[in-house]
């Protein structure tokens, strides 16, 4: 068949080319020859490709604008994060949340990659992110891209249901000085201070501190929970031009302290309540290099160490990772963009045990390499575009895996555009599930009172990867300057997933207890489409609507096999979530926000649905000074929106509350 | 079973063939956006009155990811007006300092600020493709309208910069800003 075929495709390629010689004759005479008047009648068909911005990709991308931040009033990141559509972001009291992108939520969501300037922030413990230690102001946000859907070929693994790129500003971009001060209900106190300048036309530095502290949220039954966080962190950015490219180093430091109330087995088999402050610090120094020499041929090199230090009383762990990054692009031709990188990682922990966790190992140092290929064809001009990408990456539980990706874009009209997606994309086992074992106590509500206690031991050794094939679809339509639409539709199969068997009981005396060992397999699997809608809409250049709908349908079966329990991905996201916010310019020096959030119940939880308003009422007091006034959650008292599902933090319920923001620029 | 595979072995050759007679059927008839462009700034150059200090050579400058690709190669050693033109590509803004053309890429316009007030008063001409560069202080700024390149000028920052563009330039410009 290729044999046949073979002459008939030459035959082609030999048709097309009468039309390049008889355009050559055209265009190839001395273009410089001609005067200006001729070249102003001279037609150009092929308008070089734009700077791309993420609404232009095959993919269901939103983009959080800093402003966006400012004015929804959100005081931190994962606040912030309700902004784009798609995204689930449960408080687990005022601390603490489950955030997750198309499902599978959990405190530690493990299939939503989370990357900070281009650096992971993904816990390869907790194979999720400590979003209280995420200490970036807000203020110093350039923008979060949030891309929803495997982002893997591109981002690596665990780059599954979704990416979050948070994206700083630039040191040039932050030149001068800026306070801002902030004191209320919840949030009771904030401060920030960051200070830039420019000692010559190549160089800008960036200096910032910051400082919150969050007060407690309230236990479901009443009262005062313990929950509040108490955050310090400082930074700097320096960017200098040098004649290939910008070089840019950054770093910086945190400490946070968050505090949690458990029921814990402090001593087989006898449960306490413990009321414990989750201690974090760390800090981080990156440097990267960007070869800019054309726009056809760019190159970046990028490095960072990093450090942390955790404690829990369920244990306490210190990390450094240190990660390498090169990537090329390179134009061939007019039709292809072809974009390559080259990754390692190493990453190193000592980890001491607990009552309620014990590892195999006290410490470990894994590796990670990647290699990854994109192509990016444009197969008609402003018309369809193709991409053909593949990620390699070899980590020390699970080998080698191969993650590729194919996406199709159309743009019909200027107004409107479709793409396709199908990717593969890969969960890989975190350190905790490569011979962790946590101890907790079977919930004795209903046990009868004749059996003895029981511990259950969650048994973690030979966890595999995770694995997902996803179809994607979207299309987004600008109906006229002032509004449009971005539709994404998704089918996602997940296979391999997560699940544990029981164990048949054992008897342990002294003291006296059933162990229930439950270990850890990779049988159980999802299915399930989704879909999201996002409409802006700007009645008037002084009023933006933004209105948001997501639905997910997700199915998580568990493995029909002996002693098989239900799996903890089950049911933790809610079916529809819908969002409207208005920001309105009531005169040009009073700005006035509200935000409508409405999230349906989580079923396995459980949680009851919720809808609930921010307002925020900033006045523009002086050029330099802008004061506001925010209310979050302002239609109850306080809601649940989440619960812990493994280690059960005592649930806590979010309350209405109000901060005063002050914000000076000088 | 080997009959439906050789099928879909048919399909994706046939695929392959559409893939790559598709692009050049339509491009055939394409002129790229920047060999014109580049055409352009050999113009401006060519209009434009330098004070009398500017020496024998003029250096055009690239600040930012070149878009051109090798179509500005053609330019090095050109002679325009007298003077020999050579072509530098640079990313920091203090390189521009003996630059007498400096074209600010579309990529860089962030930069846009900072390498105005940088050449302010300097005997440099300035040309962008940014929408807007014109009015922010660009002496010269080209624009794509029905598939045209048009430009329009900014003769109040070029005067300031001690440079004088002739009329013939200020005639076809769409705009231009005193």
């Amino acid at each position: 068949m290729t044999m046949k075929l073979l002459p008939a495709l030459l035959g082609f390629a030999l048709m097309t080319q009468p039309f390049h010689t008889a355009h050559a004759a055209q265009t190839g005479a001395d273009i410089f020859a001609i005067n200006l008047e001729e070249l102003m009648q001279v037609t150009v068909t092929s308008v070089s490709k734009k700077e791309q911005t993420l609404a232009q990709t095959a993919a269901a991308a939103f983009v959080i604008q800093g402003e966006d931040i400012r004015r929804s009033g959100a005081s931190n990141i994962p606040e912030a994060l309700r902004l784009a559509p798609g995204v689930q972001v449960s408080a687990i009291g005022n601390n603490k949340w489950a955030v997750s992108i198309r499902g599978q939520a959990d405190r530690f969501s493990n299939k939503l990659l989370v990357l900070v300037d281009g650096r992971s922030v993904y816990s390869p413990l907790f194979s999720g992110v400590l979003w209280e230690a995420l200490d970036i102001p807000l203020e110093n946000i350039a923008r979060i891209e949030v891309i929803r859907g495997p982002g893997a070929s591109i981002w690596g693994a665990n780059a599954v249901n979704g990416v979050i790129n948070i994206i700083t500003k630039s040191a040039f971009d932050t030149l001068g000085g800026q306070v801002a001060l902030a004191a209320g209900s919840e949030l009771r106190g904030y401060g920030f201070a960051r200070y830039g300048w420019n000692p010559d036309p190549d160089t800008a530095v960036q200096l910032h501190a910051k400082a919150h502290d969050y007060g407690p949220s309230q236990p479901v039954g009443g009262g005062e929970g313990y929950d509040d966080w108490r955050n310090q962190s400082a930074g700097f950015k320096l960017e200098r031009l040098l004649e290939g490219g910008p070089l840019k180093v950054q770093g910086g430091v945190y400490s946070s302290r968050a505090g949690d109330e458990l029921n814990l087995i402090s001593a087989q088999p006898a449960n306490t309540l413990v009321q414990n402050t989750q201690k974090i610090s760390g800090g981080h120094l990156m440097a990267r290099w960007e070869d800019q020499g054309s726009e056809g041929r760019q190159q970046s090199f990028q490095a960072y160490l990093e450090h942390s230090d955790y404690d829990h009383v369920i244990l306490k762990e210190l990390r450094t990772t240190f990660d390498l990054e090169y990537q090329n692009r390179r134009a061939i031709g007019t039709d292809h963009d072809l974009i390559w990188g080259l990754g390692f990682r190493h990453s190193s922990d000592t980890i001491d045990s607990s009552p309620m966790f014990t590892e195999s190992e006290r410490e470990r140092g894994s590796d990670l390499y990647s290699a990854y290929l994109q192509d990016e064809i444009t197969l008609q001009p402003e018309r369809w575009r193709l991409s053909l990408g593949a990620r390699l990456e070899h980590n020390d539980y699970t080998g080698f895996e191969f993650q590729p990706n194919v996406r199709l874009l159309w743009t019909p009209s200027e107004k409107s555009s479709a793409w396709l997606s199908l990717a593969r994309a890969i969960r890989t086992p975190s350190r905790a599930e490569r011979g962790g074992s946590i101890y907790v106590q079977a919930d004795p509500v209903g046990q009868p009172p004749f059996l003895p206690p029981s511990v259950v031991q969650f048994v973690s050794n030979d966890t595999g990867e995770e694995q997902l094939d996803a179809l994607d679809l979207g299309w987004r339509y600008q109906f006229n300057p002032t509004t449009s639409l971005d539709l994404a539709a998704f089918y996602y199969r997940y296979d391999k997933l997560r699940g544990t068997a029981l164990a048949p009981p054992t008897f342990v005396f002294p003291p006296g207890y059933l162990l229930i060992q439950t270990l850890n397999n990779n049988a159980n699997s999802a299915s399930g489409p989704g879909l999201e809608a996002s409409l802006d809409w700007r009645p008037r250049p002084d009023w933006r609507m933004q209105a948001n709908y997501s639905w997910l349908n997700l199915v998580v079966r568990s493995a029909d096999l002996p002693g098989q329990t239900t799996s903890d991905y089950t049911g933790t996201s809610p079916t529809h979530q819908f969002s409207l916010r208005s920001s309105l310019d009531l005169t040009s020096r009073l700005h006035w926000d509200a935000w409508l959030r409405y999230v349906s119940r989580i079923k396995n939880l459980p949680v009851p649905e919720f809808t609930t308003l921010d307002m925020r009422l900033a006045w523009q007091a002086d050029k330099d000074l802008e004061i506001s006034l925010v209310g979050q959650n302002l239609l109850d008292s306080a809601h649940l929106e989440y619960e812990g599902n493994f280690f059960k933090s005592t649930p806590t319920e979010l309350q209405r509350g109000f901060y005063v923001k002050a914000n000076w620029r000088f | 079973m080997p009959q439906s595979s050789s099928l879909l072995g048919g399909w994706r050759v046939a695929l392959l063939v559409a893939l790559l007679i598709l692009p050049r059927a339509v491009r055939a008839d394409t002129l790229a956006e920047y060999r014109l462009k580049a055409a352009f700034l050999l113009n401006f150059v060519t209009f434009t009155e330098w004070p009398a200090g500017v020496g024998n050579s003029l250096n055009l400058c690239i600040f930012g990811p070149d878009p051109f690709g090798d179509n500005l190669d053609k330019l090095q050693g050109k002679r325009v007006a007298g003077r020999i033109l050579a072509v530098r590509r640079t990313s920091s803004v203090s390189s521009l300092a003996d630059c007498q053309v400096v074209f600010i890429t579309r990529l860089a316009s962030g930069s846009l600020p900072r390498v105005l007030d940088y050449l302010d008063g300097k005997p440099v001409l300035t040309i962008a493709d940014t929408p807007g560069a014109a009015r922010q202080g660009v002496a010269l700024n080209m624009d794509t309208e029905q598939s045209k390149v048009t430009f329009e000028a900014n003769l109040g920052a070029a005067r300031g910069n001690g440079l004088g563009l002739s009329s013939k330039l200020l005639r076809l410009a769409r705009e231009v800003y005193q």
